[in-house]
């Protein structure tokens, strides 16, 4: 009966220093945000080109599917330099495929996208997010 | 306007599972931390027992929300500012949740079989588990930061607040 009763005791203890942990986490996290909005000027590296819009910089990736995740329309890209780019599909995203006969692009679909093809992808940059514009299989 | 204060979305999942294993599992750090101090009574045969027993509902939890936390993941990334926060909260959280998982299992195993003397089994654990503690704050702290500074998974008011009208 004692042990019950302690650990009851005990477990509302730890639900107290829970409370208080995360609240000063937040308080710490609050006190860090930013109060002044950051431009999106700087250039992205490792880009082929980067743009600037009203909504956002474009940047344009060229590399290496590493990963797809079909059940989150997600996919990671590796640029040859090794860096690693996650974009999840929304959906405005257009993806194509160069036809090799033709030289044209065709349309296509994420189900079409496999580890290890070469692709380029255009997203807008929203903070580090990268929103998929299109993405071309090349 | 009614206000779309719909709480039933599989991101929020997430904390509502969260804080139970936190709690738990700091509270087995802090309890067996606590019992190191005390010697050969009662009372630390029960700060013991109940170290573990938080434990052990904590690692449960903990693995709970890992699976809640991957479906928020997916839903918020596409919100956020810096999906890459979200990715170190994850990582962090499962190292943690491993080391608990790993510390209770130990735990069992020289209780029942005395590999090393009593006293010696007490501070590996208790060092394990302040290891463990010290890798789920900084996964909360992540954590706190996708939802205070970006606003993970949280409700955008409109301006006027008409929806609460």
């Amino acid at each position: 009966m004692f042990r019950i009763l302690s650990v009851i005791g005990l477990l509302g203890l730890s639900m107290g220093l829970t409370c208080e942990s995360i609240s000063v986490g937040a308080v710490v996290a609050y006190a860090q945000t930013p109060t002044v909005p950051v431009s999106n000027t700087v250039p992205v590296s490792n880009t082929v080109s980067v743009s600037n819009t009203m909504s956002g910089s474009e940047s344009v990736i060229s590399g290496k599917v590493h990963k797809v995740v079909p059940s989150e329309r997600e996919i990671y890209v590796i640029t040859p330099d090794g860096k690693k780019y996650e974009y999840y599909f929304n959906k405005d995203t257009v993806v194509t495929k160069v036809n090799a006969d033709t030289n044209t692009a065709v349309p296509s679909s994420f189900e079409d996208l496999r580890k290890d093809m070469k692709v380029i992808v255009t997203a807008r940059k929203i903070g580090k997010r990268l929103d998929p514009l299109t993405v071309s299989i090349e | 306007m009614t206000a779309p204060m719909d709480l039933w979305r599989i991101e929020l999942l997430h904390p509502v599972t969260v804080h139970f294993p936190i709690a738990f599992l700091l509270g087995a750090a802090a309890i067996m931390v606590v019992s190191l101090g005390i010697n050969g009574s009662e009372l630390k045969q029960q700060l013991r027992f109940c170290s573990k027993l938080l434990l052990f509902f904590g690692v449960c939890g903990a693995w709970i929300a890992i699976w809640s936390g991957g479906l928020a993941e997916s839903i918020v990334n596409r919100v956020i500012c810096d999906p890459e926060v979200t990715h170190r909260h994850a990582e962090w959280a499962e190292r943690a949740t491993y080391v608990f998982t790993g510390a209770f299992f130990l735990w069992i195993g020289l209780d029942k079989y005395n590999a090393v003397s009593k006293r010696m089994a007490e501070w590996i654990i208790a060092s394990i588990l302040l290891l463990g503690a010290a890798g789920l704050v900084y996964a909360a702290y992540l954590g706190g930061e996708l939802v205070y500074q970006q606003g993970a998974a949280v409700y955008r008011t409109t301006e006027q607040c008409v929806e609460f009208e």
